[in-house]
């Protein structure tokens, strides 16, 4: 099993796998305390330090995430599952979880109704959260922006909806994407 | 009031985290007492996401800190971090 097939077993079935570039974080701080052993990980890639801290940033601004908006929405097991997959040039950065998905967790805060993929745009590049009135909502444009700046890629897929920027990724079938009930992004960072 | 960031670790990346750090400062940090005026001091942090530095200022503006400098830095996660949260905080 690859790491694709192991995020998509997480996400439709729950299943964790073995496999070693899986890695299953039940916690925010299980995620967390794993950070310094993928920005590492990213080094020994060939990644600069500064690009390394740039991607460690975006992986533990995605991973937290799921825990601000999902705790006690899980469809079990909770939490968030990461996975790395080396193909050629490009790593690709998978982060899954079985929560409530984005647009009912920024629906909720939202005063118009709005189309689903709307509501997904709206979560990447607005300054919104569907924790407000909290003063959040920086999180994921902080990802939007860096990924942009460095010509790399996102593929984020929630209840169904797409949003993206740069190409899908190969390992992603129309049919997974409607089998995801909750939310994954992939990241395409270059290791050249 | 200088604050060492780096106290606090070197992957800052969470919102409870941040908050946290700003409760134990305040709490135990005696130059903190009564201080209107800090600056921050990122020496050594390697990651910082603007979720933790977000949560870190605006937890020590609640508590009456009014005014917070942000001494210079190299970190590319810590400049973008500031730059994200400075319109929050203005």
């Amino acid at each position: 099993m690859n790491s694709a097939e192991a995020i998509f077993n997480f996400l439709e079935n729950g299943q964790i796998s073995p496999e070693e570039n899986f890695y299953y974080c039940q916690t925010r701080d299980r995620a967390s305390s794993r950070l310094p052993k993928w920005m590492s990980y990213f080094q020994n890639l060939g990644l600069s330090e500064h690009r390394s801290a740039i991607l460690t940033a975006i992986i533990g601004e995605l991973t937290n995430n799921s825990f601000d908006h999902n705790l006690g929405k899980w469809k079990e097991p909770a939490g968030c599952a990461v996975a790395f997959e080396k193909q050629d040039d490009l790593l690709n950065i998978y982060i899954a979880d079985r929560g409530q998905g984005i647009i009912s967790s920024l629906g909720s805060s939202l005063t118009a109704t709005l189309p689903p993929d709307i509501i997904l745009k709206k979560a990447f590049e607005e300054r919104i959260s569907g924790r407000a009135p909290e003063r959040r909502g920086n999180g994921l444009k902080f990802v939007l922006k860096h990924l942009q700046e460095s010509n790399n890629s996102l593929y984020c897929v929630s209840q169904g909806y797409i949003y993206s920027i740069g190409p899908k990724p190969k390992s992603i079938s129309e049919e997974h994407i409607q089998r995801i009930f909750s939310t994954l992004v992939v990241i395409q960072w270059s290791i050249k | 009031m200088k604050l060492n960031i780096k106290t606090f670790g070197d992957f800052l990346t969470s919102r409870p985290a941040g908050r946290e750090a700003a409760l134990t400062s305040l709490a135990y940090n005696s130059g903190l007492k009564g201080a209107k005026n800090v600056s921050l001091d990122f020496s050594g942090v390697i990651v910082m996401t603007p979720s933790w530095l977000s949560e870190f200022v605006q937890t020590l503006k609640e508590k009456g800190i009014e005014k917070i400098e942000f001494l210079p830095s190299e970190n590319p996660t810590v400049i973008s971090s500031i730059e994200f949260i400075e319109p929050e905080i203005e």
